[in-house]
């Protein structure tokens, strides 16, 4: 999977236009990042890429780029 | 996992009541004092369009009160009948002494019957037909009654607050009432777990012996319970029907605790039950914690009425953490039509009393 394909599925997930994101994109800075978005993170990492995310990793992402990382596909 | 195998008995009746006072939160889109942006988010996001919400005038007891009653007027028990009465509930009536012996008097059950009351939220369903089948087995009663609810939308003292935060939208207000007897042929499977690590998780912690004076409730760490919840409830699931030796496709629904719609949605795929079996009423009633699962089938199955046998699979998950699993047949005519609650009960306590200094 490509990067542009991985930030097609955030883009997905927050419902964003494609395009809209990049790895240096600050989570804090996009709106559609809230509390619900996180619980559809934990679904997307989990039946996408097999990556159980806990609430202490959740909360040190950063940027969208730090999300990405962890999309190992 | 605690299994049980309560052979001999059987889920009689389930019935379930709601307050008449609808929260239409689509209306609040058009409130000046709402955020309009935050509203629409919620909706989409939880699926919950609508909750119903009890007057200062009642509580969760009125609401398991008239659906006893209401499965009493069916026909199903006569109060001399019921030897276990079993009230499960985060908001009760008193600090002493339970809420089920206020219930045991109004609705007119006889000495010769336990009653109690069990500090449980989302899980209550389960643990109460669990505990209520085992009682029954091991003893000379031949009716249980479990009565399950809270009313989290209606606040304990009357609330200053006018804009809408995501808790005050989140829980609907509901209390449903399960008949059990012994009846030879049927079986109650039951299975329970608890995990006391993540009891900060959800939780109101002020206003008890520990921490007297605090907030009703404060924030709970959604992402921890969401994690427990699309884990350990559909590995619960599956333990569960191994032992059993059942298959989803035998099941004719699988009735959730209605969370949140992304929560039902994932704990359904996860056990490879189609939607179109798990009853859905979040989007009409909100999270009704302990009794979303019994309403769930109120709301689906209870106004068919058809003579026709139903096996059914539930599941109740959340605070504590608590959660477990039971399987059942009932017959769909003896899953009685949703009721408005309107009774009310006065207990001649005088409200004005001062606050003791201690």
């Amino acid at each position: 999977m490509t990067e542009r394909e991985k930030l097609a599925l955030l883009e997905d997930m927050l419902e964003l236009d494609e395009g809209d994101l990049t790895v240096d994109t600050v989570l804090d800075d996009i709106d559609e990042y809230d509390s619900m978005a996180k619980l559809s993170l934990i679904v997307l990492m989990e039946d996408e890429f097999d990556v159980k995310l806990t609430a202490d990793v959740i909360r040190g992402f950063e940027t969208v780029g730090d999300i990405v990382a962890l999309m190992e596909k | 996992m605690i299994y049980a195998e309560n052979e001999g008995i059987r889920i009689s009746a389930i019935a379930a009541s709601v307050p008449e006072q609808v929260i239409d939160i689509r209306a609040k889109l058009d409130d000046p004092e709402e955020d309009p942006k935050f509203i629409k988010n919620f909706m989409k996001k939880t699926g919950i369009t609508q909750i119903r919400k009890s007057t200062m005038a009642q509580t969760a007891s009125d609401f398991s009160y008239t659906a006893a009653k209401q499965i009493e007027a069916a026909g199903k028990y006569r109060p001399e009948e019921i030897g276990v009465l079993i009230n499960i509930t985060q908001t009760p009536d008193y600090r002493t002494p339970s809420t089920a012996l206020a219930l045991h008097k109004r609705l007119g059950l006889p000495k010769d019957c336990l009653a109690f009351d069990i500090n449980l939220g989302c899980s209550g369903f389960v643990y109460g037909v669990s505990l209520a089948a085992s009682l029954l087995q091991t003893s000379n009663a031949s009716k249980a009654l479990v009565t399950v609810g809270d009313t989290l939308a209606r606040k304990r003292r009357f609330p200053n607050q006018k804009r809408s935060s995501n808790t005050a939208l989140l829980f609907g207000d509901a209390c449903s009432a399960t008949l059990l007897e012994k009846a030879p042929g049927y079986r109650v499977r039951t299975a329970l777990m608890s995990d006391g690590t993540g009891h900060k998780a959800l939780a109101s912690p002020y206003n008890g012996w520990k921490h007297p004076v605090g907030p009703g409730s404060i924030p709970g760490d959604d992402i921890a319970v969401f994690n427990f919840t699309i884990r350990e409830v559909p590995e619960l699931i599956r333990e569960f029907t191994e032992k059993a030796g059942t298959t989803m496709e035998e099941y004719d629904a699988m009735a959730l605790h209605q969370a949140n719609m992304m929560i039902i949605k994932n704990v359904a795929k996860r056990v490879g039950m189609p939607m179109e079996k798990v009853p859905v009423c979040l989007d009409r009633f909100g999270n009704t914690s302990g009794a979303s699962a019994p309403l769930s089938l109120v709301d689906r199955f209870g106004e068919c009425g058809e003579d026709k046998e139903l096996f059914l699979i539930a599941s109740g998950f959340g605070i504590g953490l608590s959660w477990g699993v039971v399987d059942f047949r009932i017959n769909e005519k003896d899953i009685l039509p949703l009721t408005i609650g309107h009774d009310t009960y006065d207990d001649g306590y005088p409200d004005d009393l001062p606050e003791d200094e201690e």
